[in-house]
């Protein structure tokens, strides 16, 4: 915590999330985690728009959609820049509306069909799975991906 | 000598006195001309790598490539807010003024939707090749009264002097709005399209801290639009520079290209 102290206040974020102190290292790790999050960087040829839904807030099993969008969208979007992705987070403010509220991950294909995948109360890595299985994703190769 | 073994009044007791009232040491002449020489290095070496081309450095990319990890890192976060913001490093001797001036960016950000009120004819061509988006005389100003036309749209207005008689028919629609334009506001001028070239499609900057820092683009804009608005404010920082008619050199350092929510990208300027 006295490292994190010193630090100017814009650089504090990154270095709080195990991010190298270095001003350099910190930087480029950010954007090889753009470029390459863990088992994200795949295409979706079929795909035309991914759009999610979830709450304002992680309770009711919320948060692996919020961490969803946070790591493994961005790297969706670097590796399939014409797809139009689209995040609705909703603002619940009664206890039964927080219940109620849905978080999907909606998919529009290409030819116009439409599927969903559940995300209520998953991990993250788990709907990044069931997307790769359900679109029949294409995992890019090692020379696609730009390392800083 | 007194019964403390002092040789002054003003010396300090250590039972009433604290050590913050104590007068501060001076600085050596010597210790100055190092603290001198140590200013100097560092501007110097500041200097030095404001000169280096931006490909050295480690986080350099080109825009296209920048453009991909900045929009990956805005993806799902609404359009107004998700914007592309440039960073330039100022380097000049302490003293200087700052630069400032004038940008006019090829693909600007927000539209922004001018009505000008004039009478001739070819006066509204003009306006409108300029710029505006409705151009008109009396038919405009009864359309106005009667309510046809959608002022919320609107943001600015500009009138030539000969309308202005007519417009106050319509100051109650305009002047809630903003758009009654006046004299005093300076929005009632000979030539309008001059007008709306030199002024409207205009965004000024200042130098602060050392940098000029701007809004250049939305993460939606295409990657020419994104280039054509870089190149833009290039241009314009750099005649800055040269309207300064400074005595001393100013440089232009390194140029960051940043999002919102993204990093830092070092870019050719």
């Amino acid at each position: 915590m006295t490292r994190a102290k010193q630090l100017p206040k814009a650089s504090r974020a990154l270095f709080l999330k195990n991010f190298p102190a270095s001003r350099f290292a910190r930087q480029t790790q950010n954007l090889n985690l753009i470029a390459n999050y863990k088992d994200s960087a795949y295409k979706l040829p079929e795909v035309s728009k991914l759009h999610l839904v979830f709450k304002n807030h992680n309770s009711d099993g919320h948060m692996g959609a919020r961490k969803f969008w946070k790591w493994n969208l961005r790297t969706i979007s670097f590796h399939n820049p014409e797809l139009n992705i689209e995040v609705t987070r909703v603002e619940c403010p009664t206890k039964e509306e927080q219940q109620k509220c849905p978080s999907v991950l909606k998919v529009v294909y290409a030819d116009g069909r439409e599927s969903k995948i559940e995300c209520k109360d998953k991990h993250s890595d788990d709907i990044m799975k069931e997307l790769v299985e359900l679109t029949k994703a294409e995992k890019c190769e090692e020379s696609e991906i730009p390392v800083v | 000598m007194n019964r403390l073994g002092t040789g002054t009044l003003f010396q300090r007791l250590f039972s009433t006195s604290r050590s913050a009232c104590a007068p501060k040491p001076k600085k050596s002449a010597e210790q100055v001309r190092n603290l001198q020489r140590k200013a100097d290095k560092k501007e110097a070496k500041i200097a030095r790598n404001a000169r280096r081309p931006a490909q050295d450095n480690p986080l350099y990319m080109p825009v296209p490539l920048a453009l991909r990890y900045l929009r990956a890192a805005e993806v799902g976060r609404p359009t107004n807010e998700a914007v592309i913001t440039i960073q330039t490093r100022v380097v000049s001797k302490k003293g200087v003024t700052p630069i400032q001036g004038n940008i006019r960016l090829t693909r600007p950000i927000t539209d922004s939707q001018i009505l000008v009120f004039a009478s001739d004819p070819a006066m509204q061509e003009a306006a409108r090749a300029s710029g505006a988006k409705v151009a008109g005389g009396k038919d405009l100003v009864e359309k106005i009264a009667s309510g046809e036309l959608d002022l919320s749209v609107f943001d600015r207005a500009v009138s030539t002097p000969e309308m202005v008689p007519s417009l106050r028919a319509i100051a109650r629609k305009l002047g809630p709005k903003g758009l009654m334009p006046t004299p005093k506001r300076g929005t009632v001028v000979e030539d309008v399209s001059s007008y709306i070239t030199n002024n409207l499609a205009l965004q000024p900057f200042r130098q602060k801290n050392n940098c000029v820092a701007l809004t250049i683009a939305r993460c939606d804009f295409s990657d020419e639009e994104v280039v054509g608005n870089v190149l833009s404010v290039s241009d314009a920082v750099r005649q800055a520079i040269v309207d300064a008619k400074s005595k001393n050199p100013i440089i232009v350092g390194q140029t960051v290209l940043s999002t919102t929510h993204g990093p830092g990208i070092v870019i050719d300027f």
